[in-house]
């Protein structure tokens, strides 16, 4: 009777014997020539961001609507976290926090008052709030708001990241902040491919 | 350096790419022609995952992780042709020729009887024995070009390996059942 390690062994040569050295040259020469002719799918914002939230920082924010928005390319999103506190405090960060992240080629911007870390690619930049967000129209200049944009673009496509206690919202909250968010830019929904963990997601642009 | 030219063509280099294409392209056609077991598909599948693989190289976030990567991709490519071709597909096994030394015999039985075993197979648990046996992946990078669980990748290819040795004893139980019983009067 055969052990396992025999058995496996007769698994892993029968594929040896079956598998062929190499592929028709012909393969690779195709490949390539469609590669030629085939764009590269970026991410709408260039490059794909993630977004972490602190359960630490969401004890004491509580129940938090958050927003990140952006102005040619508006992202939504509405959390709920299972713990119940205070709402958040309106200390201001000090200075903007963006630094490198543990991902290669990407950078961490930590909001204090919004208790969220965003990835966001290396380059990028950060404008801290400096006060919570109340309610009203976010944009670029809004001092309620943490503000995440390439050099490049800057006011033309960005990120805003705000957030707003949830029992301070009215039961049709999400028509309200999708208004907030939209206010002035237009256009349609999309959605954030995959959402984020216990984060539900939608966008605007 | 493999993680340079990927963040190179990450960036819309082709060049590196190219090369990146030509340092994988055997190893991805033999896991495809394992996968699909038919030369066309597994043609048409390896190409398939290299154009997957440049156009959405951009959504690559750890470059350290391309070979796992592409290895997503090419089974994703490979059941995709898979599905498309099942209907259509006829398997034609190639015989050798050439005079089979006796001692050889023996070691194709082995594999002809092992090819009958895998047939009986589905294509999930194929697909792991091949990923574990052939490219060599442990159970948890298995799971990580498969997309799904690490317990589940474990799971599968326990309940391949188990599979495939129960398909090969009822076959040889058959075969002995089927010996002519004559000789004796």
């Amino acid at each position: 009777m055969t052990t396992d390690r025999d058995f496996e062994r007769r698994i892993a040569d029968h594929y040896a014997a079956q598998a062929p050295a190499n592929a028709p040259r012909w393969v690779l020469e195709r490949a390539l020539a469609s590669v030629e002719a085939t764009p590269q799918r970026r991410s709408v914002l260039g490059r794909p961001w993630s977004i972490t939230i602190r359960p630490s920082d969401l004890a004491s924010l509580g129940m938090v609507a958050a927003a990140i928005a952006a102005i040619s390319l508006v992202g939504l999103v509405l959390m709920r976290p299972s713990v119940i506190g205070p709402a958040a405090s309106a200390s201001p960060s000090p200075s903007p926090s963006v630094r490198p992240s543990p991902s290669t080629g990407y950078s961490r911007f930590d909001s204090p008052i919004n208790g969220m870390s965003i990835d966001v690619p290396s380059g990028w930049q950060a404008k801290p709030a400096t006060e919570s967000w109340t309610g009203g129209p976010l944009n670029f200049d809004s001092p309620a708001a943490d503000v995440i944009f390439d050099p490049a673009t800057r006011d033309r496509a960005y990120l805003v990241l705000a957030s707003k206690p949830l029992d301070s919202l009215s039961g049709n909250w999400q028509h309200e902040v999708i208004a907030w968010l939209c206010n002035g830019s237009g256009g349609e929904m999309w959605s954030i491919p995959g959402g984020i963990d216990g984060v539900r997601a939608e966008a605007h642009r | 350096m493999q993680t340079d030219l990927v963040d190179l063509a990450r960036h819309g280099d082709r060049e590196a790419f190219g090369a990146l294409a030509a340092g994988a392209v055997d190893r991805l056609y033999a896991i495809a022609r394992l996968l699909l077991r038919d030369t066309h598909l597994a043609e048409d599948a390896t190409q398939d995952a290299l154009v997957r693989a440049w156009r959405d190289l951009p959504t690559l976030r750890d470059v350290e992780r391309f070979d796992a990567w592409l290895h997503r991709i090419l089974v994703r490519s490979c059941t995709d042709i898979g599905r498309r071709q099942r209907r259509l597909r006829t398997e034609i096994s190639v015989l050798p020729l050439e005079p089979i030394e006796p001692d050889r015999m023996a070691d194709l039985a082995d594999r002809d009887q092992i090819e009958r075993g895998l047939r009986r197979l589905n294509e999930a648990q194929r697909t792991i024995l091949v990923l574990h046996f052939y490219v060599g992946l442990s159970p948890s990078e298995a799971a990580e070009a498969l997309d799904i669980p690490v317990g589940t990748a474990k799971s599968r290819l326990h309940y391949a390996i188990d599979s495939l040795r129960a398909a090969l004893a009822a076959e040889e139980r058959t075969s002995v059942g089927a010996e002519p019983e004559g000789r004796l009067a």
